[in-house]
């Protein structure tokens, strides 16, 4: 359903030295690889055509062997920040500078590994940091804050188990998805119709349902909160 | 105090959001150090979840306590005015003049307060309201001759200025006379001391004060029992006006509060005209005598063997009222019998104790 379910069994068993593994892996990552390196340059890249696509291909699969779990980075927003390192590097080289990479001082950073290694970490807190203001902004745009989802956030462990499934139920469902992007309302009806959930428990974590929903359903964009909230993690966590 | 460990989503003042791993949003109190938004924390959660909610609880139950203590406060009875009419009753008055206690001290007064409700009624209209009753019951004669014994009794020295005697007495008088009874009345001020001394020999305290003022004063508010007799009313009222004019209503009436010893001094300087007997004890004995009273008349004079003596001692330990509150049955049974309300003058009393 996400793509970090199996993503992450695929990234141990590659990391392992399964190559079987690594092809899966790199075969289901090219679509974001394809977007990652898109944005970067801002403009459509194409397989075949353009080199910084092989260039990313190569810096996602650099990132499967450099990853560390430890840094509390996730594989992707790792992975991303190599490709835009190595595309970096490589733009520079052509001199072909686009808008969207970094200045000199980033440049200088990057010459030693060591300082690569940290540089990362201090943009992966950026990029966090951008993340969860972009996630607040599109939360807004629902008349959701923080402060009402601290206040109907589900308290109750059983609770919270149902609403993050009818979450994940609905972030699956495109049809719903659009609908609920669409009106700004959460189609409660349809919800508890499908899942069989009470409408007045959905109704009363409404506000939570939808902040979840649009975390998984936004997966690519928010690649740091969405691989910190999984709904089998969060289960896993509490054995 | 749980640690719980998120992802801060939101930094405020003094406190953050986390979004948990299990998917939950918390506030929790802001590190002291610096944080960013999207690192994770190990956060303490929030103390104010549960003093919160706790401190408002505690406001209310004080709220609702101190409200209890003023309510108590103020319904507080702070003096007690007694009325003995034949029934005796009570009534306890609060800060706002209030009726906010009302006990029969006999039979007769608590089956006529159940006749009426005067909690919360304002002192005047409570007494009009027994007057009233005790009229219509017929415990006062429109005919014959009544008396009105009124005992004020400040419980709370603060309180004593909302008391007014000549106010009572008038709004006793104005009952009557609109009732068309007419009787003495009388307004006395008790201590404190004897009314508790009063409820303790199980008298109304203007009974009681009767029977402190001596033998030969007896007689006048206790509505006797071999009352009544045509012949005798001359003797009786003269007695009475006797009463009134030395005793109740004078300049001099006011028990003082420091009570019993003036008033000793009081009934010892009048004597020698009455007989002398609080004096000299032997003579009262005699005096007793000389009325015709014979052994079964309370022996007042033991109790008063010497004038020095404190004023507690001097009433004796209660052990000795036994005996009156035996005849004081008898007496209340007496009236029941023949519904007089005139008063006794002093042989008929002798009379009566002779009973």
């Amino acid at each position: 359903m996400l793509p970090f379910e199996n993503l992450e069994k695929e990234l141990k068993k590659a990391r392992s030295g399964d190559p079987d593994a690594r092809e899966k892996l790199l075969e289901d990552l090219r679509q974001f690889v394809l977007q990652t390196a898109s944005h970067l340059c801002r403009r459509r890249l194409e397989w075949g055509r353009d080199d910084e696509l092989s260039i990313a291909y190569l810096a996602v699969n650099e990132a499967i062997d450099r990853y560390r779990e430890e840094r509390q980075v996730p594989f992707l927003a790792y992975a991303r920040l190599l490709v835009k390192s190595r595309l970096t590097d490589y733009l520079r080289r052509e001199a072909r500078v686009p808008l969207l990479l970094d200045s000199e001082e980033t440049a200088a950073a990057l010459d030693a590994s060591r300082a690569r290694e940290e540089h990362w970490v201090r943009e992966a807190a950026l990029e966090r940091e951008e993340e969860i203001k972009e996630f607040n902004s599109l939360l807004n745009s629902y008349g959701i804050s923080f402060a009402d989802l601290v206040k109907c956030s589900p308290k109750h462990a059983d609770t919270r188990r149902v609403l993050l499934s009818v979450a994940g139920y609905l972030s699956a469902r495109r049809d719903l998805m659009s609908s609920l992007v669409r009106t700004k309302k959460l189609p409660v009806r349809e919800l508890a119709e499908l899942t069989g959930v009470n409408p007045k428990t959905l109704e009363r974590g409404r506000k939570y349902i939808i902040a979840v929903a649009l975390i998984w359903h936004h997966c690519a964009d928010f690649l740091y909160l969405c691989s910190y909230l999984r709904p089998v993690a969060g289960e896993e966590e509490k054995k | 105090m749980k640690q719980i460990t998120g992802m801060v989503v939101e930094l405020k003042e003094k406190t953050c959001v986390v979004l948990t791993r299990s998917g939950e949003f918390r506030e929790v109190p802001r590190p002291s150090r610096e944080v960013r938004l999207g690192e994770e924390i190990v956060a303490k959660t929030a103390a104010a979840v549960w003093w919160k909610p706790l401190l408002a609880a505690a406001s209310v139950f004080i709220l609702l306590w101190a409200g209890f203590l003023y309510y108590g406060w103020s319904n507080e009875a702070v003096a007690y005015v007694g009325l003995d009419i034949n029934p005796s009753v009570e009534l306890g008055v609060n800060r706002r003049l209030q009726v906010c206690e009302a006990s029969g001290l006999d039979a007769e007064g608590r089956a006529l307060l159940q006749k009426v409700a005067l909690r919360g009624l304002p002192l005047d209209e409570a007494i009009t309201a027994v007057l009233t009753e005790a009229v219509s019951g017929q415990y006062l004669n429109p005919a014959g001759e009544n008396v009105i014994l009124t005992t004020v009794t400040v419980v709370k020295e603060q309180s004593r200025a909302i008391l007014d005697r000549q106010q009572i007495s008038r709004c006793i008088q104005g009952t009557l006379n609109r009732s068309g009874v007419r009787a003495e009345v009388a307004v006395e001020e008790a201590p404190a001391e004897v009314r508790r001394q009063a409820r303790e020999a199980g008298l109304s305290t203007g009974k009681y004060l009767q029977r402190l003022r001596g033998p030969e004063k007896r007689g006048l508010p206790v509505p006797g029992g071999a009352a009544g007799l045509p012949q005798k009313n001359a003797a009786v009222r003269e007695e009475k006006e006797h009463f009134k004019t030395r005793e109740l209503t004078g300049p001099g009436k006011e028990f003082p509060k420091g009570a019993p010893e003036k008033e000793e001094k009081e009934a010892g300087k009048k004597g020698p005209e009455r007989g002398g007997q609080k004096e000299l004890p032997k003579e009262n004995a005699g005096e007793n005598a000389q009325n015709g009273l014979d052994e079964i008349q309370p022996p007042f004079q033991s109790r008063f063997p010497e004038k020095k003596r404190p004023p507690d001692e001097r009433y004796g330990p209660n052990e000795r009222y036994g005996s009156d509150r035996k005849q004081n049955g008898d007496n209340d049974r007496t009236d029941q019998a023949d519904q007089v309300k005139v008063k006794a003058g002093k042989k008929m009393s002798t009379a009566k104790w002779a009973i």
